[in-house]
């Protein structure tokens, strides 16, 4: 379960002056969710994520992850998520197994549970070809692979997704789409940003449109589409853009 | 601190170091071959030339000859030297030498009397020039071969008096010159040593920790895995801490394999020190002091590995890390340098100032000198230093825009 409330993030820029990327936003996600975050680039998407992962810390407001403040928690908070983006590396000298080995070990995840839940994982994504070859010698999608199996190793309830099919050819980012519909219905909670609006409608119950750090619209599809009186997501897009007041269809 | 999420950050990092050949080549092959080949190699290939040079008969012009008795006899029977007579012109002579046509002009002057027996004759006037190229070897060498020659033939003159005269070898050779040299082996081959090795194993130790440091920090942002590290429970300091440690294994490990191969280097069965100094000299380094090169090394490498993760860690990208740590190491050559300089002593102002201190006692610590609190003051100093800039490097770590190129 994610809470987000009025959460605020400014960076200090020597050019540019004070740039607010979050600016007080609000939304809920829940288990067996998937909530889609849609907004151009530099909207505010990544800093978000980067605000509920721990990695940035908020300047205004509160978000909690699984009942844990991300500020006072951040390690607790941290144990309870798995975080992946499209630019996600890998250590290249280093096979899938031993990378899986070193995250599971850094989320004390015990020995024996991390052999059960590897063969688990490897069953489910199909690694055991490419497990123990160094991943520099891996291709696109089996480095992905290995990534996703990264992110659920440590069995995280919550899933932060950053942007995870930006960069992917069509099969990588199948393997992405499939690995999010099988996470809700384990039960996961998922947050997922991305500004490709196929994949939203695909796989979102709901979404937040963010623009220039504010949640423009956020509500399921069908609710969004009945605010903005159109079928067509793209056209919601960028009229929620224009927008200046928020709409929020819950 | 939890130390055992340290230890698996510190096991995969220094698995993923050893895997990586910019790393192996800095830590384990350039401290190994490093000393062999500058001192097998360049060393013979410097002594083989000047055996060559020395044996080799170098042509020398003898301008006025005749004016020198057999002068001329006792230069042509020396093997070494090609004896040309023909010349008669000095400026022809001079720059036949200026070519290297010949490697020396030995010129004896019209005024020259080597005849004359009287008592009274002024014999200050009688002088021997011999016109050298210092800046060539070969001539350089050539000039000692005459001089020695000239020299001798002089003592001849000399003792061949002195027997005309009825009169003893000791009128010309009051009392003889002996130098005696009281360090001892061990001193003499520590003195070598203590010269070079401090600022070639702290060159090397810096050098070493370099590229581990770098791909650590800058080149886990490259790769883009820094912020799968940032979002696992490990806290900051356990990550600067096990990337610490990695860094100043690497050290420790280039600057051990350099002291090792330097002592096999230097005092090995055929290297330069038992060749120069006896067989024996390989046993009579004080074993202490290799205990304190070792001792004093740990802490170096933990503060290079501090301060080079400090300074990599923001950086955007592994050349840009490389940019940022060039300053480091050339930093460090100057006071590593200190234990070459002669009049530098260690004091306790100079125990406190890192690295010179070090490479002080090592130098001293050669030789045989310890001064016990001196090197504890050095010890601790360079642990508090290290710790320091550990915390600066937490600090950085902690910071936003570094770690995210905000």
């Amino acid at each position: 379960m994610i809470n987000i409330n009025n959460l605020s993030k400014t960076f200090t820029d020597k050019k540019r002056g004070a740039i607010k990327a979050v600016d007080g936003i609000t939304f809920t996600c829940r288990p067996h969710e998937v909530f889609g975050l849609l907004g151009p680039n530099g909207a505010g998407k990544t800093t978000t994520l980067r605000l509920l992962s721990t990695v940035l810390r908020p300047d205004g407001g509160e978000a909690t992850v699984c009942g844990y403040d991300v500020v006072k928690y951040s390690s607790a908070v941290r144990k309870n998520i798995g975080f992946l983006s499209g630019d996600t590396g890998l250590y290249r000298r280093l096979t899938g197994r031993e990378i899986l080995r070193y995250f599971a070990s850094l989320y004390g995840v015990k020995r024996s549970r991390f052999e059960e839940k590897l063969s688990e994982i490897s069953e489910i994504l199909e690694l055991k070809e490419f497990l123990d070859t160094k991943t520099d010698k891996l291709s696109t999608g089996q480095k992905q692979r290995i990534s996703i199996a990264r992110t659920v190793i440590h069995n995280p309830p919550v899933l932060i997704l950053d942007e995870p099919t930006a960069g992917l050819d069509i099969i990588a980012s199948r393997a992405i789409i499939e690995f999010i519909s099988r996470a809700r219905n384990n039960g996961n909670t998922i947050l997922f940003s991305t500004h490709v609006m196929r994949e939203a409608e695909r796989l979102c119950d709901r979404i937040g449109i963010i623009h220039e750090g504010k949640i423009k619209a956020q509500g399921t599809i069908d609710e969004i589409k009945a605010q903005f009186d159109s079928n067509d997501l793209e056209e919601i897009f960028l009229k929620a853009l224009s927008v200046n007041a928020t709409v929020n269809a819950d | 601190m939890k130390l055992e999420i340290v230890w698996v950050i510190f096991r995969k990092e220094f698995l993923d170091v050893l895997r990586d050949r910019r790393t192996l080549i800095s830590m384990i092959l350039l401290p190994i071959l490093l000393f062999p080949l500058l001192i097998g190699g360049l060393g013979s290939i410097m002594t083989g030339q000047m055996d060559k040079l020395e044996s080799r008969s170098s042509p020398i012009i003898l301008l006025g000859g005749e004016l020198a008795g057999g002068l001329t006899a006792c230069l042509q029977q020396d093997e070494g030297l090609q004896v040309i007579t023909t010349i008669e012109d000095s400026a022809v002579a001079s720059q036949m030498l200026e070519e290297h046509v010949v490697q020396a002009v030995v010129f004896i002057p019209d005024a020259f009397d080597i005849t004359s027996t009287s008592d009274t004759d002024d014999r200050g006037s009688n002088q021997i020039n011999i016109w050298y190229d210092k800046s060539h070897t070969e001539s350089a060498l050539t000039m000692r071969k005459v001089r020695d020659d000239i020299s001798a033939y002089r003592d001849s003159l000399a003792q061949q008096e002195l027997q005309v005269r009825g009169l003893p070898d000791y009128i010309v050779k009051p009392f003889l010159i002996e130098t005696d040299n009281r360090a001892s082996e061990s001193k003499m081959a520590g003195a070598m040593l203590g010269m070079l090795l401090p600022y070639i194993v702290i060159l090397l130790t810096v050098v070493g920790s370099t590229y581990s440091a770098i791909d650590l920090t800058a080149g886990e942002k490259e790769r883009g895995t820094m912020e799968t590290l940032l979002v696992c429970p490990a806290s900051r300091l356990e990550l600067v801490i096990g990337k610490f440690l990695t860094t100043a294994t690497v050290g420790s490990i280039t600057a051990i394999l350099a002291v090792i191969s330097m002592t096999i280097t230097f005092m090995g069965p055929g290297s330069i020190m038992t060749h120069e100094l006896g067989p024996d000299t390989s046993l009579s380094i004080d074993p202490l002091a290799f205990g304190m090169v070792f001792l004093l090394l740990l802490p170096i490498a933990a503060l290079f590995a501090a301060v080079l993760i400090a300074i990599a860690i923001n950086a955007r990208s592994y050349k840009e890390a490389q940019s940022y740590s060039y300053p480091v190491v050339l930093a460090t050559i100057v006071p590593a340098i200190a234990s070459m300089m002669p009049g530098v002593e260690i004091s306790a102002k100079m125990a406190l100032i890192p690295v010179i201190s070090v490479s002080l006692i090592l130098r001293d610590a050669f030789v045989g000198t310890y001064e016990p609190m001196l090197i504890m003051l050095s010890f601790c100093s360079s642990i508090v230093y290290a710790a320091f800039a550990i915390f600066i490097a937490v600090r950085i770590f902690q910071k936003e825009s570094v770690l995210l190129r905000i």
